[in-house]
């Protein structure tokens, strides 16, 4: 069992971003499993929010930047007042128009006609992603979510209504108490609505979030590893037989229909990031915002755009390559040496024992001049991660 | 001489030695109520702390009888098992012994041992009860059983207690009359026994002494018998209680002398120290009894972080200087990197050790289960002290391994002798002698392995006898038994740090509850992990770590990458401090847990 072949390329530059992210954290209330920035509604936040968010994109923007791909991300950018919105579109619809995939995150239930109308006219959205999560009353409520089972085919039928060409489903499984049963029926959901690209992810317990506090005092049972490998290898499974390509750890998609903006990431190509919180990953150094809103808009408005930035982070070759060999592997393109050089301008030949040792362990196979996981690979890529990132081996084996 | 009266007081553990010694220290006027702390003989904070005297010390006492003023020199001495030699060379300075036995709790195992020294160094020993204040005291049953164990007679036995003086005045009348002044010759050779000696920062070493002939003065130039290093008196005096110059010390007392001594190795307990031939005539045999200390219990320590290998180094060597008896060499381990591997005369005295590095070097350790020394009978006739499991040679080169054997003397009550058989029985002891004690109690004696006592005998007899007996040993010497090394390998890789040596009998469950040990403390991998226990080639246990299930983040975008890559690598740091042995990382708490003996506390075992 081993990842699907790659989808197609993108062909996207090395030199300069392709990417744009834009942060919109408000939402109608926060899931208890959530550790994003995210933001209560407030319409006179969300103004000064919106002023921040131009002036940093006027101020770090390049000149003449053209992205081929934007994302609405938050948050819920749908959640948006309609001045929002306008806001918005003003200063963003003349970069977004000329994309190649405009994507806007959206929760099932909020998700309005005329919210996304306006969207689409303005930014060209052509792509919604639903937070759908789950099709059980019981799991949504677990998940602490707004919306119900219904909404999700009402916001799928809206959003083909309207005529986004892509639809995207988030599903979550491994929610305490769910059955495999309870999977399988969410997959059956999911997938009489047709989607054109699944995001199915295993819950994960950010430390520090109402979740995390609750499995800590007992209240919550997590499932256990040997629960989640059963349930993930049943996802796989499933959505395969479906004709889905299983493109990434938690990515499915039609053929032709991978989520373009994201493939960004895990080639390590250059993107900006706007909004609070918001990554960027320019000239190989990760920068990433100030993480609070509130403070993100005040920064911003009283220093200048880039003031945005809190961290900058400049990686050595080194460990950039480490990372690079780790997000690539995480696809089903895998870690293409050739290409590696070509985007990123590192070399893997030191990451050479690494990959061996990992291929003997039955984790990595190899697939011409690519290596990628396997089935098992997959489903341990953080341990395999992990042993990519160790980045002084050397030091730590001279001193055993 | 005749009125110089030096006397020990002995006693089990918690009797309350010090604190008679402290009531003795305030009647005789020598310090106050108020400047006397608490046990003042006890100068480490540690003895304090854990109510045991590990260091001799000896204090000069002032006391009348009888309108004539007498010399009393009480001369503390190590209340435990481990330091027995300590304790023989203390008694082999004094003329008679205080028998202290509590009057709650009766004799106990060291009550016996000691006392058996201290007939065999001759001297007068005078049983006193103490603790006679307390309610629960039962003076008249205590005094039978010290008849019926020890052969004394008690019927006389002053009844004192050291926490409110009652009694202790008379003691020290007692003491004059029936503790027989020294024997020596003052005008004879210079014969000088060391019962201790201190490492001091200005003066270098601190010796103390008991004259037993002859005169020494301030510039005299000694002679260290056992090792002909001579060296000249810089200052001597007496301890009153703290150090007095004075001009002389003479046959039958006690006290102290410096001189440009460096190291404590050179002035070992036991040694005779005589004049040099220009300062008095040379003595020509030196006093008897006089042995090389010798470690039995060995156990390696390493500093928690590699980085501090060269402060545990300097630690151990200070240490060393203060205390002698304990012995260092570097080691290294696969499992825990570089450290030493430290020999100690008993458990308590590596416990004594360990704390002392950690309390006085700021160094954390981590130390391995103690084991004992072997002597291995090679091919060729070759005997070898081998003393960590990794050192024993190939078993085709061997004719016998021989282990040391102690010799264990329980004192319990009866209900719970069958328990104590039956421990003896599992820890390869074997029965010498039973005697009564009285009503209730019996004293068990039997010969067991040493490696034994240091694995869990002393745990196991605590629970089986609800805390009840207790136990004193004495090495009685090597005895060939038939050992082999347990070897244990991890994914097929054989680990020496976790290799041990048993007996063939005991080596399946050891080997058991060794693979069973380790797979609870070795991670999941990313594959599955066999550990085995072997004999040479034959596995005899065996336990599998299965791999990882499921090790995967499910979200990975533009602002997790560094926030994930950085978990990762954080949770990959945390491993680098695991042992890597071929593909498997081993936590250092499982090499512990693996070399722990019975209970889950892993190498670091807390005894008294």
């Amino acid at each position: 069992m081993t990842l699907a072949p790659p989808p197609r390329g993108d062909g996207a530059g090395a030199t300069s971003p392709a990417a744009l992210y834009v942060h919109l954290p408000f939402c109608a209330r926060r899931c208890p499993y959530c550790d994003f920035a995210t933001a209560d509604l407030s319409a006179a936040l969300e103004a000064r929010y919106l002023d921040a968010l131009e002036a940093e994109a006027r101020a770090r923007l390049p000149a003449g930047f053209a992205p081929r791909t934007v994302y609405l991300g938050g948050g819920t950018p749908a959640e948006l007042t309609t001045a929002g919105i306008a806001r918005l579109v003003a200063w963003l619809g003349p970069l977004a128009r000329g994309a190649a995939e405009v994507t806007l995150e959206a929760n099932p239930r909020t998700l309005l006609p005329r919210k996304l109308r306006a969207l689409r006219a303005g930014l060209g959205v052509d792509r919604v992603s639903l937070g759908a999560q789950s099709f059980q009353p019981r799991l949504l409520a677990a998940l602490g979510r707004v919306h119900r089972p219904e909404d999700v085919p009402r916001a799928v039928a809206l959003a083909r209504a309207e005529g986004v060409a892509q639809v995207s489903l988030d599903l979550m499984f491994g929610a305490p108490g769910q059955t495999l049963a309870e999977v399988d029926l969410d997959l059956d959901a999911a997938l009489a609505l047709a989607p054109d690209h699944l995001s199915v992810y295993c819950l994960t317990w950010e430390e520090g979030t109402p979740y995390a506090l609750a499995r800590d005092r007992g209240a919550l049972r997590p499932r256990s590893a040997g629960w989640e490998a059963r349930a993930y290898a049943r996802v796989r499974a499933r959505l395969r037989a479906a004709g889905f390509v299983h493109y990434e750890v938690s990515s499915f998609a039609r053929p032709g229909r991978h989520a373009r903006h994201n493939t960004v990431y895990w080639r390590s190509l250059p993107f900006v990031g706007l909004g609070n919180g918001a990554a960027s990953l320019l000239d190989g150094a990760r920068l990433t915002n100030v993480r609070d809103p509130a403070a993100y808009a005040d920064a911003v408005l009283t220093r200048g755009g880039a003031a945005a930035v809190a961290e900058v982070e400049v990686l050595p070759p080194a460990r950039r390559l480490r990372e690079a060999a780790w997000l690539a592997l995480r696809t089903s393109h895998g870690l293409e040496p050739a290409r590696l050089r070509a985007d990123a301008g590192l070399d893997p030949a030191p990451l050479a024992a690494d990959l061996e040792r990992l291929a003997g362990w039955g984790l990595l196979a190899r697939r011409g001049a690519r290596w990628v996981l396997t089935g098992r690979g997959v489903t341990l890529a953080d341990a395999v991660g992990r042993e990519l990132l160790r980045e002084d081996d050397e030091a730590a084996r001279a001193e055993a | 001489m005749r009125l110089i009266r030096n006397f020990s007081i002995i006693a089990h553990i918690d009797h309350g030695k010090s604190t008679l010694a402290d009531r003795m220290l305030e009647m005789t006027g020598i310090v106050s109520r108020r400047e006397a702390r608490d046990q003042m003989l006890d100068s480490m904070d540690l003895e304090r702390e854990r109510g045991i005297t590990i260091k001799a010390a000896a204090v000069r006492l002032p006391w009348t009888v009888d309108g004539v003023e007498y010399q009393l020199n009480l001369i503390d001495t190590p209340g435990h098992v481990d330091f027995t030699y300590e304790v023989s060379r203390s008694l082999a300075a004094c003329e008679g012994a205080i028998l202290l036995v509590d009057a709650t709790q009766g004799v106990e195992a060291q009550t016996v041992a000691n006392c058996m020294l201290a007939l065999e160094a001759n001297l007068e020993v005078i049983p006193v009860l103490n603790k006679v204040d307390l309610p629960t005291a039962r003076p008249d049953e205590i005094a039978e059983e010290i008849e019926n164990s020890l052969a004394l007679d008690a019927t006389g036995a002053p009844h004192v207690s050291g926490k409110t003086g009652e009694g202790v005045p008379a003691l020290l009348d007692l003491i004059v009359r029936q503790v027989p002044p020294p024997k020596g010759e003052r005008a004879g050779p210079l014969r000088a026994l060391v019962i201790d000696s201190v490492y001091d920062d200005y003066r270098g070493i601190v010796v103390y002494i008991r004259v037993v002939d002859g005169v020494l003065r301030p510039r005299d130039r000694i002679v260290l018998m056992s090792t002909g290093k001579t060296y000249e008196v810089t200052e001597l005096g007496i301890f009153q209680p703290r150090e007095k110059a004075t001009e002389q010390l003479e046959a039958g007392e006690v006290g102290y002398f410096w001189g440009a001594i460096k190291s404590l190795e050179d002035v070992r307990i036991g040694e005779t120290v005589t004049h040099f031939k220009d300062s008095g005539t040379p003595a020509t045999t030196p006093l008897p009894g006089y042995k090389d200390p010798q470690p039995m219990v060995f156990a390696s320590i390493f500093p928690t972080y590699n980085g501090e290998l060269p402060q545990l180094r300097k630690a151990l060597e200070k240490l060393h200087l203060n205390d002698a008896s304990f012995t260092y060499e570097p080691d290294k381990s696969e499992a825990l990197g570089f450290g030493f591997r430290c020999g100690f005369l008993g458990l308590l005295h590596m416990d004594v050790v360990q704390e002392r590095l950690e309390r006085e070097s700021n160094v954390t350790i981590v130390q391995t289960a103690p084991s004992v020394s072997y002597e291995v009978v090679k091919t060729g006739g070759e005997v070898a002290l081998i003393t960590s499991p990794a050192a024993l040679p190939d078993a085709n080169f061997i004719v016998e391994i021989r282990e040391p054997i102690v010799r264990a003397q329980i004192v319990t009550p009866t209900e719970y002798v069958g328990a104590m058989n039956t421990l003896n029985v599992t820890k390869r002891g074997k029965f010498v002698r039973q005697e009564h004690l009285g009503q209730s109690r019996v004293i068990l004696v039997y010969d067991v392995p040493l490696a034994e006592i240091v694995y869990d005998y002393y745990d196991t007899l605590k629970s089986a006898s609800r805390g009840y007996a207790t136990l004193s040993y004495e090495l009685q010497g090597y005895q060939a038994s038939d050992l082999v090394k347990l070897n244990v390998l991890v994914n097929g890789t054989p680990v020496d740090a976790l290799s041990t040596i048993c007996h063939r009998s005991e080596a399946e469950v050891r080997g058991r509850e060794l693979c069973k040990r380790l797979r609870e403390e070795i991670p999941r991998h990313m594959f599955d992990v066999p550990i085995q226990a072997a004999i040479g080639g034959r596995i005899i246990a065996r336990e599998t770590v299965k791999a990882l299930r499921k090790d995967v983040t499910a979200k990975c975008y533009g602002g997790d990458v560094s926030r994930k890559r950085k978990l990762l690598e954080k949770q990959k740091e945390g491993k680098k401090r695991m042992k890597h042995v071929g593909n498997v990382e081993i936590p250092q708490k499982a090499f512990l847990a693996a070399l722990g003996s019975g209970g889950d506390d892993g190498g670091k075992k807390k005894k008294k």
